[in-house]
Order: structure tokens, then C-alpha cells, then sequence
């Protein structure tokens, strides 16, 4: 009987407690999974920008994670804009590795020339303008009291989520990367072995 | 630009009108928003229209927003901004950086912020976003009773954060369109209606009506202030800019576009105008 009793009264307390954390506003269960996604990334991020490695460390660290984490194919075509078309297919892999790590060295230069440090980071809200992807929004907290809002376009196809473009303070970095590609190739009268040039110097 | 600035220096002395130090204060706050400021400062707004892309997405993807028609004259007048930048500005930003001590610029920053409310309060209510408004206004009386007259930001601090509105920012809200991008001498990248706005927050500052009978060097001084503290301000990430830039032209160009687009937008993320990233690969 008291066996009984007990075990109804672990079920009914077990239940309850799990009616409480359902109902509890609790950022872990109520996220979206473009949301958690975001979050993890940001705080490897945040982990990479804070952390006392020097620049060629925290270059191949970012490498790491941009290759993990975001969709570099998408970015890099994107970012040949009206020139896409000239990329041949053979040389697509070696473009590819090559944005990856023109992005990772902005991305080193641009961290190691922060004063502050980041103290963490918030996600504010989301949205699906798509059923293929979300846009994240976080803000970023520095220790110097400053904030700076960071989106992120996730794309959510095939079970997968990807980051394509980064939005820095209504800066979207991969549409900025896109205008100066372009420009690069126009440059040259339409030639992508400049920007093969540049891209190589630039992430040497 | 730095024989026009030391010709402004001089001005009282040569007998020049209020009229023409209202003009210089005008080049000067201009060169303080575009010239030297950080891309999270820089920008105007022409809507980025992507066309529709075919079907594989490589097609051409078209940027009617980024009109620039006068590219080869801003190119040259750009060069030469810049130059003045990397020999004048860029340099009195490090001497300052080296003779104040972070919380001590922090707090010039903050008092330069405050000065510009009634600006701020003035575009704010012509937007019609009393939201706004009522946030400018209670900055502006926190900060001026417990930040020390506005050195501190304590009403950041208590979550009332800091924005900035000006009339350029207004007439974008009222459908006027931004014209083409232009690099003015000394004002650096803009567009006609981003200039007439700056013209008309001149005007409507109480700060150009106050010093206007003041010595040249008292009345340009908050415009002074407001230059070298942005330069300082954008020190690092302009570095960083140029040195990873393979087009220092097109790359403040495109902040400078994407980042008016953001002001006017009050910082929203607007869905629509994002550009399509085909998934090819």
C-alpha cells in the first residue's frame, strides 16, 4: 500500500515536475533549432575571440568551425555574383578552399584588432522568411558595456543547418564580400585569376 | 581637406561670415559622419533590389541600388579624402588615444551624444516614433541629472539605449528618394539627400545658434570633438578594413550603403530585401 502510494506520489510529482519545465519559459526548450544552432556557434565563436592563441591559431581554429558550420560552396558562388558562371568546374574546389580562408583571415584580423572583449552572447529572436532557412538574431555583449546585434541567415534545408551570410550591425558580411569580388573581377576585365591572386595573397 | 581646415581655422580673423562657418561646421560634421567613421557609422539608403535569379542561379544578379554614375570623379575625390585621413585625422586620433585614457574618451563620447539629443528628439517626433522619443527624452534627463550632465551613459546602462535619427534619415521615411552615391571633397562618401539632411540637423542644432558668436575655434569645437572622437573610435576597425580590402573605394561604398539602409530601417532586419543565395555549389 505504501509502496503503492509512493510510487502514484513519484508518478504525480514526476509529472508535475514535468508539467513545470514545459510551462517554465525555458530558452533551451523553447528555441528553435536555428536558434541553438546559433548559439553554440556563437559561443565558439566568442570562445575563439577571447581566447589567448596567437592570430595563426585562432586562424586555423575559426578554419575549423567556419568548415563545420557554414555553407562556403553557397557563400563563395554567391559571392562571384554576375561572374559565377566563369568558375569552371575544375577549379571550383581550389576557390572554395580559398574563400574559406580569406574568411578566416578577415575574421583573425578583425578579432585580433578588438580592444574589448566579448563577455557573451544573446539570442533576441528568429524568424522564417522561408521554409529553407531562419534568420537568426543575438546580441553581443562586450566588457565595456558596448552591444552590437548580430544576424544570422541559417539555412535549414535537408535536415542540416548552415550559416549563409552574418548581418554585423546591418552589415551583411558575405553581400560585402560579394561587392568587392565582383569589383576585383570587373577590375581585371572580367578575369578570375585576379581574384584567385588576391584571395591567395590575402589568406597566405 | 587639410588646407581647407586650417582655413577654417583662421576664419574669424579674416573677418568671414557666420554664414561661412556654418558651412565649414556643415564640412566638418560631414567629414565626421562619413570621412573618418566607422562602417557602423557610415552609409546611405538606396533600397538594394536584387532581380530574381533563373533557375541554377548563376545568372548576373543585378544591383540597381548601388547607383554610382559618377564614379571616376568620386574615385579621385575619394583618394584624396583619404589621403588627408591617413595624414591628419588618423594621426590626431592616436595622439589622442595616447593622452586619454579609455574611460575619459568614454566619457567625451557620451557628453558628444548627449549634445546631439535635440537633434536626435527633433527626427525622432518628424518620424513620427514618439517610441523613440520618449526613450531620447528620458536619456536625456537621466543622463543629465545622475551621468553628470551627460558624461556617463546611465541611462544606458539602465537599458535605455543610445540611438541616433537625423534628417536624412527622416526624408528616407517620408519616400524621398537617396540619389545617386557621390564623394564630396572633405565630405567623403554620401548622396544628395544624406547632404541635405546633414544641412538641415546643422541648422536645427541649438549648439550652431549658441556658439555662433563664439571664436571659430569654440564654435567648430563640438564638431572637433565629434571628428576626432569617431576617428579614435574607428581606428581598429578601419585598419582592418583596409588592409583586408582588395577595393578600399567599392568596400566603403558598400558599408556605406548597407549601413544608411540600416539607420533608416531603425536596425530591422528587412526580409524582403535580402538577397537570394542560390543553393549551387
Amino acid at each position: 500500500m505504501s509502496k503503492t502510494l509512493s510510487r502514484r506520489c513519484f508518478a504525480s510529482s514526476a509529472g508535475a515536475a514535468g508539467m513545470a519545465l514545459w510551462a517554465l519559459p525555458s530558452p533551451g526548450l523553447a528555441q528553435e533549432p536555428a536558434e541553438r544552432f546559433v548559439e553554440v556557434l556563437s559561443r565558439q565563436l566568442l570562445a575563439i575571440v577571447t581566447s589567448d592563441a596567437n592570430e595563426g591559431e585562432r586562424r586555423q581554429k575559426f578554419r575549423t568551425l567556419l568548415a563545420a558550420n557554414a555553407d562556403i560552396p553557397r557563400i563563395a558562388m554567391f559571392s562571384l555574383g554576375r561572374y559565377a558562371r566563369s568558375l569552371a568546374e575544375n577549379d571550383r574546389k581550389t576557390y572554395f578552399d580559398l574563400v574559406a580562408r580569406f574568411i578566416a583571415h578577415i575574421f583573425s584580423t578583425h578579432a585580433l584588432n578588438l580592444d574589448i572583449s566579448a563577455e557573451g552572447s544573446t539570442i533576441t529572436g528568429s524568424s522564417k522568411p522561408s521554409d529553407r532557412e531562419t534568420i537568426v538574431s543575438s546580441d553581443v555583449k562586450f566588457a565595456n558595456g558596448r552591444s552590437m546585434a548580430v544576424d544570422w541567415r541559417v539555412a535549414t534545408g535537408e535536415g542540416t543547418l548552415k550559416v549563409t551570410d552574418v548581418g554585423v550591425n546591418g552589415i551583411w558580411l558575405v553581400f560585402q564580400q560579394r561587392t568587392e569580388f565582383v569589383s576585383v573581377i570587373k577590375n581585371a576585365d572580367g578575369s578570375l585569376e585576379a581574384l584567385f591572386a588576391f584571395l591567395r595573397e590575402t589568406a597566405r | 581637406m587639410g588646407v581647407l581646415f586650417i582655413d577654417m581655422v583662421g576664419m574669424r580673423d579674416k573677418g568671414v561670415t557666420g554664414l561661412s562657418r556654418l558651412l565649414a561646421a556643415f564640412c566638418i560634421v560631414a567629414a565626421t559622419a562619413i570621412f573618418i567613421a566607422p562602417p557602423s557609422t557610415l552609409a546611405d539608403g538606396n533600397r538594394i533590389v536584387i532581380q530574381p535569379v533563373s533557375d541554377d542561379g548563376l545568372d548576373e544578379i543585378e544591383e540597381p541600388g548601388l547607383d554610382d554614375p559618377f564614379e571616376g570623379v568620386n574615385r579621385v575625390i575619394f583618394a584624396l579624402n583619404d589621403t588627408v585621413d591617413q595624414i591628419v585625422l588618423r594621426p590626431v586620433a592616436l595622439v589622442y588615444r595616447t593622452v586619454l585614457p579609455r574611460p575619459l574618451r568614454k566619457g567625451v563620447a557620451n557628453f558628444l551624444n548627449h549634445a546631439r539629443t535635440p537633434v536626435t528628439l527633433a527626427n525622432d517626433i518628424l518620424q513620427g516614433d514618439m517610441k523613440r522619443a520618449e526613450t531620447t527624452m528620458v536619456r536625456f534627463f537621466l543622463n543629465t541629472v545622475a551621468g553628470f550632465g551627460g558624461l556617463r551613459d546611465i541611462a544606458g546602462e539602465a537599458g535605455w539605449e543610445y540611438h541616433s535619427e537625423d534628417f536624412g534619415q527622416t526624408l528616407a521615411t517620408y519616400g524621398v528618394p537617396s540619389g545617386p552615391y557621390i564623394v564630396a571633397p572633405i565630405l567623403g562618401p554620401s548622396t544628395p539627400r544624406h547632404l541635405v539632411g546633414r544641412a538641415v540637423d546643422i541648422l536645427a542644432n541649438p549648439w550652431t545658434w549658441i556658439l555662433w558668436d563664439a571664436t571659430t575655434l569654440e564654435s567648430i569645437s563640438p564638431t572637433l570633438g565629434e571628428t576626432i572622437s569617431a576617428r579614435d573610435d574607428a581606428l581598429e576597425t578601419l585598419d582592418a578594413t583596409r588592409e583586408g580590402s582588395p577595393d578600399y573605394y567599392v568596400t566603403i561604398k558598400s558599408l556605406y550603403r548597407q549601413n544608411r539602409e540600416s539607420e533608416v530601417n531603425n536596425g530591422a532586419v528587412l526580409e524582403e530585401e535580402l538577397p537570394d543565395i542560390p543553393d549551387v555549389r
